[in-house]
């Protein structure tokens, strides 16, 4: 690996982690604007995370070692997972091949260090929370593997950069192909990230679902970790949903980054759409509602195989 | 004929993921129901020796160094994936894995999980940590005995298969305003081992204890029984080989 | 372009299978009424004739006009509920409707080989068959049973246009048969029920035993 290529895997996660809770913020902006409100500012979520470093940190009397280092964990596996993404043109720090399971299950592993150190803290307000998210996260996982998996089955490729690489948007078919990809992935990051119309990311308190509730009883230095590495994950779906669109074979490379730009700005702007609009689903139909994703993956794989 | 192996492979990594999935929550539920949080009965006398941390620790270990360093675990794997199947099977992408960007990760993961606890400790000095009771939802007396239990944490996962599984709850509602003792009672039956093991089984042994009533008759019976069945024996042997 | 259009076919099916309102199958059915008079304009584009285009614009008045708007007035005059309450549980629904659609496509691919058939508008339109038919045998309310005839009715149309070159007549007798299904099914057999039945159940019908 020349010092070329390092040098922008290191500038595509810095980007990364510097820019994930703007993202965050952009929605946030967005969701005010479409109610009327004139809303907060679009770097607040930066004065939050600055603010939660000055408190002090509590945790629940029942609790062990494990709510002490589950935040670190889910941080550092958020950081790990966003250097394995393609930032536009540039070739992330750790790609080699077969990283596309070593992706889904670095994530995996925050998860697990998340629900655990949910049901730590002995309130049966976290229980339900990990409870909801070990089940939805069974129904969730093969929605990544089918979509992302099958732009990668057609070549044999297993590294996140190739299959990325390798998508050329020339003939119709296609282009149908990657669109309905899209509407999938879109479905797993609001279910993996807690947005509506599964979780509301609003309420912190009574009306929780299931990612805040876990994080409930977390504050300082915890909190931040745990708020900051939810704001880099939201960012890591919002680039895998993006990296479909992004157009590998125009040839500058400035119009592509403003392309690429465009295409993230979008999603914010349907992400905002959707919570606006859309009501939170009843908890039982969830599950259903993941099996929907995962049927539009079966579809289009069939599809995608018979026609070639 | 087209190659069907790559969609296989995709078929079997989305049954693995869904399976993984199911594992997660299988060892969360238990780990957590066993060793996190407050107890629920007190229990008198408990006593661990050093030997019972010593066997777990060996495996847990040898968990973890496989984790760091699978490279002389995966060769064992290596050497039945490379065999093809089926025809035009054996795609070269798996077998080239490079298992040194593994351990460089999760050396990489350790490295960072260091350092990131060590600047939280830091802040953690600086800003202060206690300890106080978690938030009850209002309700005031907070006991061990609210704590999420094992059947509600797989509730909902259960409720969703509960055709296959069986799965049904026994509970009586309470009559009047102030509940007294109740019980309630969760169960799911092991749908292959009830359903087909079992009475096949069942079915198997009813015909042979016809058979065995012949070994508490006549025992001239039981020789000629024994002479049959070894003739038929080397008959099948004769005639196959 | 056919395939295409099949696709959003097949997308409006399984919305069809995970939907719990009423009001969501009249708007399936308007939108597969659109996709195809779209399917059937798409020719056009190429040999312009004009007897040509009174087939399409009779499927959009139909379809997408005529049939929507009388099934909309009955579920406002007999005040029927907007719910549907699921027979089997939804989960299972969707499950098998999964797997119909794959052995479908694959046996359609593997009559592809043999016959000249396209594949997917083929597969498209025999799902849409089955889905219609599980539509009427899973769910209770018989305003979606007739939805659910419709269906089946698209989905014969959708399969038929492929092969349409051999049998065009047929395919275009056939298709107008939605008006018949409106006009004498629904709006008398239905008109009578209510005076005599309240509740629209299938279970209802049970009284009409001897």
């Amino acid at each position: 690996m020349d010092i070329n290529t390092l040098l922008q895997g290191i500038i595509a996660l810095l980007a990364i982690l510097l820019l994930a809770p703007l993202f965050a913020g952009v929605i946030n902006k967005q969701k005010a604007i479409f109610t009327g409100r004139i809303g907060a500012p679009v770097v607040q979520p930066y004065y939050e995370l600055k603010r939660l470093l000055r408190k002090e940190t509590i945790n629940a009397g029942s609790s062990s070692f494990i709510s002490d280092i589950s935040p670190a964990v889910n941080l550092i596996a958020m950081v790990v997972a966003a250097a394995m993404l393609p930032v536009g043109f540039m070739k992330p720090l750790i790609s080699f091949e077969g990283d596309i399971i070593l992706f889904a299950y670095v994530l995996g592993l925050a998860r697990f260090f998340q629900i655990l150190a949910a049901m730590d803290i002995g309130s049966s307000f976290e229980g339900m929370g990990a409870s909801r998210e070990a089940t939805f996260a069974v129904f969730a996982e093969p929605i990544f593997f089918f979509t992302i998996g099958s732009v990668a089955f057609a070549d044999n490729l297993t590294s996140i950069y190739d299959i990325y690489h390798s998508i050329k948007l020339n003939n119709v078919t296609y282009i149908v192909f990657i669109v309905v990809c899209s509407i999938s992935v879109l479905i797993l990051a609001v279910t993996e990230c807690s947005r509506m119309p599964i979780d509301d990311p609003n309420t912190h308190l009574e009306l929780t679902m299931i990612h805040e509730v876990m994080i409930l009883d977390n504050s300082g230095v915890d909190l931040f970790l745990y708020q900051y590495s939810s704001y880099v994950k939201l960012c890591i779906y919002a680039i895998v949903e993006a990296s479909l669109f992004y157009p590998f074979a125009v040839q500058n490379s400035y119009v592509a980054v403003i392309i690429f730009l465009v295409v993230i700005a979008a999603l914010a702007t349907t992400l905002a759409v959707v919570e606006t609009v859309t009501a939170r689903f009843k908890l039982k139909f969830v599950p259903q509602y993941l099996l929907f994703a995962t049927a539009i993956g079966v579809l289009n794989l069939l599809i995608y195989t018979f026609t070639k | 004929m087209k190659n069907y192996y790559p969609l296989l492979m995709l078929i079997s990594t989305v049954g693995l993921a869904f399976v993984g999935g199911l594992a997660v929550a299988c060892f969360t539920k238990i780990n957590s129901i066993m060793f996190l949080g407050d107890e629920r009965k007190e229990v008198k006398h408990f006593h661990v020796s050093v030997y019972d941390y010593l066997s777990l620790g060996i495996f847990a270990l040898l968990c973890a160094g496989i984790g760091f360093y699978p490279q002389p675990f995966v060769r064992v794997i290596n050497d039945v994936a490379g065999k093809s199947f089926m025809p035009g099977s054996s795609s070269p992408a798996l077998l080239n894995i490079n298992w040194f960007y593994i351990s460089l990760i999760f050396l990489a993961i350790a490295a960072g999980f260091i350092l990131i606890y060590l600047c939280k400790l830091g802040i953690n000095k600086k800003y202060g940590r206690k300890i106080s009771p978690a938030w009850g939802c209002g309700y005031e007396r907070l006991n061990p005995r609210m704590q999420y239990t094992a059947s509600s944490f797989a509730d909902q996962l259960n409720t969703i298969a509960k055709t296959v599984l069986g799965y049904h709850k026994k509970i009586k509602p309470p009559a009047e305003i102030f509940p007294a003792k109740n019980r309630f009672e969760s169960h799911a039956d092991d749908f292959v081992d009830s359903k087909i093991i079992l009475p096949l089984f069942k079915r198997i042994d009813t015909f042979i204890s016809r058979l065995e009533l012949l070994s508490y008759s006549d025992i001239r019976y039981y020789v000629a029984f024994i002479l049959v069945v070894i003739s038929i024996y080397s008959l099948i042997g004769f005639l196959w080989i | 372009m056919q395939n295409v259009l099949s696709i959003i076919f097949c997308l409006s099916l399984f919305y069809l299978a995970v939907t719990s309102r009423v009001k969501t199958y009249v708007t399936v059915l308007q939108l597969q009424g659109i996709i195809l008079t779209v399917l059937l304009l798409y020719p056009l584009i190429e040999h312009f004739s004009v007897p040509a285009l009174i087939l399409p614009a009779t499927l959009f008045i139909v379809k997408v006009y005529l049939i929507p708007k009388y099934i909309k007035k009955i579920l406002l005059d007999l005040d029927i509920k907007r719910i549907i309450e699921p027979t089997i549980q939804q989960f299972s629904f969707l499950l098998l409707v999964i797997f119909t659609m794959t052995v479908i496509f694959v046996a359609s691919n593997i009559l592809s080989k043999s016959t000249g058939i396209e594949t997917i508008p083929f597969a498209s339109g025999f799902s849409a068959v089955a889905v219609g038919m599980f539509i009427i045998i899973f769910r209770k309310k018989l305003i979606i049973h007739v939805a659910g005839f419709l269906v089946l009715e698209n989905g014969i149309f959708l399969f038929g246009s492929t092969i349409a070159s051999k049998l065009p007549m047929m395919i275009e007798l056939g298709s107008l048969l939605d008006i018949f299904v409106v006009v004498f099914l629904m709006g008398i057999a239905l008109n009578k029920i209510s005076s005599t039945l309240s509740g629209f159940e299938v279970t209802a019908l049970r009284r009409l035993k001897d």
